[in-house]
């Protein structure tokens, strides 16, 4: 067999807004050349806007954007080409079945404590001590826990920081579940609540159940940058491709790898499926390597089974089994006609014009029974007599770009349920799906109608996605999971996918830490590292910290009618 | 007033306005000049009508355009290398399925001897009949009606004259001239199926039955509706791939760019305001939107000629608009009861339900042209059936198609409102399908996604009225006379202003036509180099004195 010569440096696998497409803007501009390859119709299949209503637009899977911290605003200069960031002041509520409500806000210091205050002193005094340690370490937590690829030197550092943030010694920081560690620092449930949002479900997907971690992921959640792109979520994917493609980068779309080639111990190039509309069948290959946005089993599956068991066998029994069952997304769209009227908007006007607001419970025991009864795949259990935790977001609220100019706009409610439903039997089902995502739809209407009166005469329209419908979408979403892969057991942190592959010349950017979210520490992570091994890490413009631009430049982004 | 943030850009050669299918090519043979273009969306998506949503769902829905007419002959293909952007199409052997009532079908293939076969099994003399009739119009699509796609528009009696110097000429003219009703009649067909099915496919882009001067459609979408393809992945997919070769080429797109105003100094356009206040300076802005917005909303009345108000001013919409539902189904892709009469309609591209005689197609013409929602017909597709990216992860669980249902709607009902009939009238249109592919009923429904001609207007806002060719084709706004005498040419009275769009010659449904002409006559203007040939088609035409020689 001849070897052509390779056309390009790099290929990736994947062009998903948290790995592939960051990665591939970064090394194309450091002078690299990049095919990047995508299965699906359009780049960044998990940050897509979709208009549901002419000018109404939602992203249904990312809803927030949570990348406001990466250097890649000042690296590669995103609003030159065409982002622009909105930070909401009151970064994220909660609303309580009771109709009580709460609100931590960074940028909002005064009427954080107001908020908390209502609901215990102490609590509100304690999270402002929070807030105004993680302003000091903000750019160097950000830098060890996110922006930076997992060693455990720097997960010791990573303790100490956050332990201080905490105000508690890192020795009981480290010791404590999630449960525990809450108990011991706040009273009230709804601000613990708050918390456990951040940690198990939202963001950063720590186990509240396991020692140190469950602490982490609470506390490390507080170094993300939350926020919105005018126009849409999707403005950042317009925008990295921008970058991407004017320094001459190569993309593929409609475009599925079936296979990484592997010669000599090395990765050299991929296989293109014979469906694919690209080179169908063809092997393309590349000089300096592959990097696999894909996760860890779909990537196993491109690999020769052979070969990674040569090169290490527990990985690749790892790859294997890789657990991705704990955060099945289940997301509902409607078209209102205009924003509902929440009750709970009576103990805090915030509720009205947050863009992005969480749906709590009645109390951390119900968290507990959720957790449970969604990882046994009890869907009763965890959708509960008044739904699950729900997140809600309107972006038009703080993007008015976002709402029809006839007046509608989006709402979307993204919920965690089980991806396998079992029967009374315990059998495993994934077909009931196709009836239980309208039932469940029903009944979050109903709710919703007591939680804001009148919100059925709202509705024009709806659109509901399952577990399975999300795995369906992108072959990376395996179970309907969209973040790579559950963060407990031995997947969290050190036990995440190696950036580098124990195969020559074979990267990973999904399945490992941090989470693949629009903060898109996984393609800035993978991209510094295999830029370094290229020697073209060392430019001249590559050299914004993260949360540094973020920090610089708060203030101009807050939209005009909260900045006073 | 606070002014914000004006930027003013001043060092493009061509601004366009509109990044739809044909601002889009406009710019990308522009921008492989070496000029600098900057394409202006004013939505957050390019592609116009190319558009393809999937709401995080393993479907592809192509919400507005689905059937390519012109895959397989406009140049842009092979001049902007677009298969070499992701694109690729799918053109399926059998193409058009009517099927009937008693179970029986029609079915028309790419390959016109088995069409004829299907005839035969109504009528053996209209086979006869269609294999002279489909002749007829290859020759005169093929050696004339395509390539005059992919050049201006000449004067009527230029056109007339040109026309009669040669045999096939004047045989064009004649077609010209006849109504869609009286062109299917000369060929003298007997079977009423056979009848109502070309009589359908003659009218199926919004004309009537008995349209006047516009006959030369009637060859075009008899011929290339028996040609059409898919685009792989979806509609959007094919702008993606022009946007795609335009950006290679240093091309730049604004999207959420809206146009406030067209610059004006000294009569000349000179750039564009966007409604967010910034400026771009350029030597020539190409207007791809229709003409109410260019010359009504884009620029004062007292910057223009009159005469160009007035005609703006005259601009008709489409009377006929469509309505088209979308569904995402676990399950099997349509079994039609007429495949037990001839196997080849499970398969076809396009089904078409309710139409089996002329009168059907005179009723459903006339419940339009009375705002009625009357007796369901339409034509239906199954784009998974052909495009297994239509419907992505199938190895999850379960067998998943991607269906849509389209069908002739008015813009105004009487007495009703879209916003108030719209789930109702989806129901009636799957309940009818069900009627002929009755395992239908069978299949999960997991995503309903409607378009009524009010939704299209909102969506693509220069489709005013549903209107998704921007503007009648009548014998008034066609050819030379699109948009009308003085802008057809692409160049308009005012000097640096210049039209492209579906409200240009040749019109709407991605003929690939007016952006690449305009492209050719900008450039021109702007001594940009003119890297591509001349098609060999039209080279070919006018060698035969089929095409006026520049």
């Amino acid at each position: 067999m001849t070897k052509e010569q390779a056309q390009y440096d790099i290929i990736i696998i994947g062009a998903g807004a948290s790995g592939g497409l960051p990665a591939a803007a970064y090394l194309q501009k450091a002078g690299a050349k990049v095919l990047m390859i995508d299965a699906n119709h359009e780049a960044g299949t998990h940050v897509k806007a979709h208009e549901y209503f002419a000018g109404a637009t939602c992203v249904p899977c990312a809803g927030g954007f949570v990348g406001s911290t990466n250097p890649y605003w000042e690296d590669l200069e995103l609003e030159r080409y065409g982002a622009e960031l909105i930070i909401n002041k009151r970064s994220a509520g909660l609303i309580f079945p009771d109709d009580t409500s709460l609100f931590i806000g960074p940028a909002d210091p005064e009427g954080t404590i107001q908020s908390l205050a209502r609901y215990s002193q102490k609590d509100a005094e304690t999270m402002m001590g929070w807030l105004t340690r993680v302003g000091e370490v903000f750019v160097e937590v950000n830098e060890l826990l996110y922006f930076s690829p997992p060693t455990p030197e720097r997960l010791d550092l990573i303790y100490e920081k956050l332990a201080y943030v905490a105000g508690i010694d890192v020795e009981d920081f480290r010791q404590m579940n999630g449960w525990e560690f809450l108990d011991a620092i706040f009273e009230d449930h709804r601000i613990k609540q708050f918390l456990m949002v951040t940690c198990t479900v939202s963001w950063v997907f720590s186990d509240m159940d396991a020692r140190g971690e469950g602490p982490m992921g609470m506390v490390g959640a507080l170094f993300l940058g939350l926020g919105q792109l005018k126009g849409s979520n999707h403005m950042v994917v317009h925008a990295l491709l921008r970058v991407f493609t004017e320094y001459g980068g190569t993309l593929w779309k409609n475009t599925k790898v079936d296979e990484i080639v592997v010669e000599d111990g090395k990765a050299v190039g991929v296989r293109l499926s014979d469906d694919a509309v690209m080179h169908p069948g063809e092997t393309i290959r590349a000089k300096y390597g592959v990097i696999s946005n894909a996760g860890a089993k779909p990537t196993y599956d491109m690999l020769d089974e052979n070969v990674l068991k040569q090169a290490d066998p527990a990985l690749a029994q790892k790859m294997k089994h890789w657990d991705m069952a704990t955060r099945p997304s289940t997301v509902t769209v409607w078209v209102l006609k205009e924003p509902p009227k929440f009750k709970a908007a009576a103990t805090d006007d915030y509720v009205d014009q947050a863009d992005w607001i969480f749906k709590g419970m009645d109390s951390v025991d119900s968290w507990k029974d959720w957790s449970v009864a969604q990882r046994s795949g009890d869907l009763e259990g965890a959708f509960g007599d008044s739904g699950g935790w729900w997140e809600i977001f309107m972006p038009a609220l703080i993007d008015p770009t976002q709402r029809s100019p006839e007046g509608p706009l989006t709402l979307r409610i993204e919920e965690v349920l089980p991806y396998h439903l079992r029967d009374e039997n315990g059998k495993a089902d994934v077909e009931r799906w196709e009836t239980e995502k309208w039932k469940l739809v029903d009944r979050r209407e109903d709710i919703l109608e007591t939680m804001a009166p009148g919100f059925k005469d709202l509705i024009l329209d709806r659109v509901a996605t399952s577990p399975v419908d999300l795995a369906r979408s992108n072959l990376t979403a395996v179970k309907g999971c969209a973040q790579g892969g559950a963060f407990a057991g031995d997947q969290n942190y050190l036990g995440r996918m190696p950036y580098r592959m124990p195969i020559d010349n074979l990267y990973m950017c999904n399945s490992v830490w941090p989470a693949s979210l629009t903060f898109a520490g996984t393609g800035y992570n993978v991209a510094s590292i295999v830029a370094e091994e290229m020697g073209i890490r060392d430019q001249d413009w590559w050299v914004g910290r993260p949360g540094q631009w973020f920090l610089e430049n708060m203030p101009r982004l807050l939209p005009e009618r909260l900045r006073t | 007033m606070m002014t914000i943030n004006t930027n003013i850009n001043t060092d493009y050669d061509v601004i366009i306005i509109g990044g739809g299918h044909n601002g889009m090519l406009c710019g990308a043979y522009l921008a492989k000049t070496g000029g600098k273009v900057l394409v202006l969306e004013k939505k957050h998506e390019t592609g116009g009508g190319l558009v393809t949503e999937d709401f995080q769902s393993p479907y592809r829905f192509n919400l507005h355009a689905t059937y390519m007419m012109m895959a397989d002959v406009a140049p842009s293909h092979a001049d902007l290398k677009l298969h070499d952007h992701s694109l690729a199409y799918i053109t399926p052997d059998v193409q058009i399925a009517f099927h009937h009532r008693d179970g029986k079908a029609l079915v028309f293939h790419r390959d016109p001897e088995k069409s004829a076969q299907s005839v035969a099994m109504f009528s053996e003399s209209d086979a006869a009949r269609f294999r002279t009739m489909f002749a007829d119009f290859k020759e005169m699509c093929d050696e004339i009606l395509i390539p005059a796609t992919y050049v201006p528009a000449v004067p009527a009696l230029d056109q007339i004259m040109q026309f009669q110097q040669t045999e096939l000429g004047r045989k064009v003219a004649e077609v010209s001239e006849m109504t869609p009703a009286e062109i299917i009649d000369s060929y003298g067909f007997e079977h009423p199926r056979v009848k109502g099915a070309l009589l359908y496919l003659a009218t199926l882009w919004g004309i009537t039955p008995d349209a006047t001067n516009v006959g030369y459609l009637v060859p075009l979408w008899i011929y290339r509706m028996m040609n059409a393809a898919l685009v792989r992945g979806g509609s959007h997919s094919l702008s993606s791939s022009v946007q795609g070769a335009f950006r290679k080429a240093g091309g730049e797109v604004k999207d959420r760019a809206g146009v406030e105003h067209i610059i004006m100094e000294g009569g000349r356009a000179v750039g564009v305001r966007t409604t967010d206040g910034d400026e771009y300076r350029a030597k020539a802005v190409v207007s791809t939107v229709n003409p109410e917005q260019t010359f009504l909303d884009f620029i004062e009345e007292e910057e223009l000629p009159q005469d160009l108000v007035a005609a703006a001013k005259q601009w008709q919409w489409e009377d006929i608009s469509v309505f088209t539902s979308h569904y995402g189904v676990v399950g099997p892709a349509p079994d039609y009861t007429s495949a037990k009469f001839n196997p080849d309609a499970n398969h076809a591209l396009m089904n078409v339900i309710g139409i089996e005689s002329v009168e059907d197609v005179m009723e459903a013409h006339d419940d339009v042209a009375n705002g009625r929602l009357g007796k369901i017909h339409g034509r239906a597709t199954c784009t998974s059936q052909f495009d297994s990216l239509a419907a992505v992860g199938q190895d999850v669980c379960g067998e998943l198609n991607t269906l849509r249902f389209e069908t002739w709607a008015p813009y105004k009902l009487d007495n009703e409102d879209w916003d108030d009939v719209r789930k109702d009238y989806m129901a009636r249109c799957k309940a009818a399908w069900q009627e002929y592919a009755p395992n239908l009923k069978d299949v999960s429904y997991g995503y309903e996604i409607v378009m009524t001609p009010k939704d299209i207007e909102r969506r693509l806002i220069n489709m005013k009225n549903g209107s998704f060719k921007q503007g009648s084709y009548n014998m008034m706004q066609m050819g030379y006379l699109r948009p009308n005498d003085q802008c057809s040419r692409y160049s308009t009275p005012v000097d640096g202003l210049y039209m492209a769009g579906a409200a240009v010659y040749p019109g709407g449904m991605i003929l690939h036509g007016s952006g690449y002409n305009a492209a050719k006559v900008v450039a021109e203007d702007l001594g940009l180099n003119i890297w591509w040939q001349e098609p060999e088609m039209v080279t070919k035409a006018k060698a035969k004195q089929y095409l006026q020689d520049d």
